[in-house]
Parts: structure tokens; sequence; C-alpha cells
């Protein structure tokens, strides 16, 4: 976490948090890291609020389906 | 499953894999041991050969898996062949006390050589002894009742090796 940023974990970020940094890895076995990236409730968070690239988004959301399918994350809640 | 091998597969070059399985809570470090030998056998068979092995304990599940709500976390990584593989996710749909597995393609070309390690004494006993330790894993958020039983989704995924090959590419 940047010390110049509210501690909010959704603001609307202008470039993708893993091109800015390429040592931030996107690992299915970190969910820690990867809850980030969803609601509440469990559910992906759009990449245009996120600010995620498509490139990552699409290696965030293989990493989340599969970390949901060891149980490290729980499957979205239906509404 | 379809056996097939991929064209990209060079002649002496092998796959290298990693696997998540879950056990029941209750499974003791002599189960673990039953289950080592059983993969390690299938191994020395298929001339596949187990890198590493590590426990993460006895976890929090993030939701109910076949009425546990806590499992004992097993990670492997090895080299083998597409077969091999299949042989591996046939014996853990076997063993009773496997309650999920997966495993991922890691790279579907490696020189063998370029993996020299293999599994040792120590980190298979290390990979037994646990049950001492629980891991507070999702004690900080979900707090939420029990979701339903995955199972089918799991398997389904579980089963489906051959689809994570096309996420590598
Ligand atoms: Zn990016």
């Amino acid at each position: 976490m940047m010390n110049d940023k509210k501690p909010r974990r959704f603001g609307r970020r202008k470039v993708c948090l893993f091109c800015a940094d390429n040592t931030v890895k996107i690992d299915y076995k970190n969910p820690q890291m990867l809850r980030s990236f969803v609601t509440e409730r469990g559910k992906m968070i759009p990449s245009r609020i996120t600010g995620t690239c498509a490139q990552h988004q699409r290696s965030l959301s293989l990493a989340i389906r599969r970390s949901r399918m060891v149980a490290l994350m729980p499957f979205a809640v239906n509404e | 499953m379809a056996l097939t091998r991929s064209y990209r597969d060079q002649v002496n070059n092998e796959r290298e894999y990693e696997m998540i399985t879950i056990l029941a809570p209750e499974t003791t470090s002599e189960d673990i041991k039953v289950i080592q030998r059983r993969v390690l056998d299938l191994m020395d068979r298929k001339e596949g050969r187990l890198l590493a092995l590590e426990n993460w304990g006895r976890r929090r599940l993030a939701y109910t898996v076949r009425k546990h709500r806590k499992g004992i976390y097993l990670y492997w990584r090895f080299l083998g062949h597409f077969e091999l593989v299949a042989e591996i996710e046939r014996l853990m749909r076997m063993i009773e006390k496997v309650i999920r597995y997966m495993s991922i393609l890691v790279d579907a070309n490696v020189d063998p050589n370029a993996r020299p390690e293999s599994v040792t004494e120590e980190q298979l006993n290390q990979a037994a002894a646990i049950q001492s330790f629980d891991v507070p894993e999702h004690e900080d958020r979900d707090q939420r009742p029990a979701e339903t039983d995955e199972d089918d989704a799991g398997e389904a995924e579980a089963a489906g090796e051959e689809s994570e090959d096309e996420d590598k590419e």
C-alpha cells in the first residue's frame, strides 16, 4: 500500500496495478492479495473500477477461479 | 478426458505441474504417509518426479467441502507427462480422505535437468506431521454462514486439466 493513498481499497486507479509494479504476482495461492479484487460478496470487481488492464484482468480472473476451486476464496454469494 | 499429447512436447522434455489436495480435517499422519507412498509409486511407474511437497496445515475452508469446514492442505509440485496427471487425479478420486484436488500445468515444456531437485525424506516427514496447528485463514472476513457445497463445480474444474493448457498460452 502506498502511503499517499487513502486506505480505500477500490479507488479508481489510472494505471493497472500489475503493469505499474511487476513485482506483484497474480497467484491463486495468495487469496489475501486477490481479495482486493472481489467485492464483499465475493464477486469479481470489473476492471473499469480497479483499473486493471485486460490482460491482467484475465490472469486475475483465472487466479480467482482457481483460488475458489481449492476453497481459499469463497464463491460469489448470489443476491 | 482426452489423453492427447501436444505436438509442442519436445521428445525428452516433461511437463511441470502443481497440485493442491485438501484432506478431511481428521486425516492422520499415517494416512498422509500412505497417500504419499501411493503418489510416489505412481510417479515411479510413470516416470515422473516429485519436486516438492508442502503441508500448509489445517485451515478453515472458504466454504464447506463435503460437509467439512476445515481441511488439511497439501501442495505438490512434480514433473511428468500428461498420462501421469490423469493417473494421479484418478488416484485422488479413489482416496476417501481427499475431499478436493486441483492440478495445474505450470510449464508445458521443461527440461528435466533444469529441475534437479527431488522431494527429500525430510520434506515428506514434515508434510506428514501436521495436526498440531490450525491456520486462521479466513477469520478476518468470511464470517458469513457456510455456503452451499460446491463439490460438483470443483470436480468439473479439477478434471478439466486440458483447459488449463489453453489458458497458459
Ligand atoms: Zn496490466
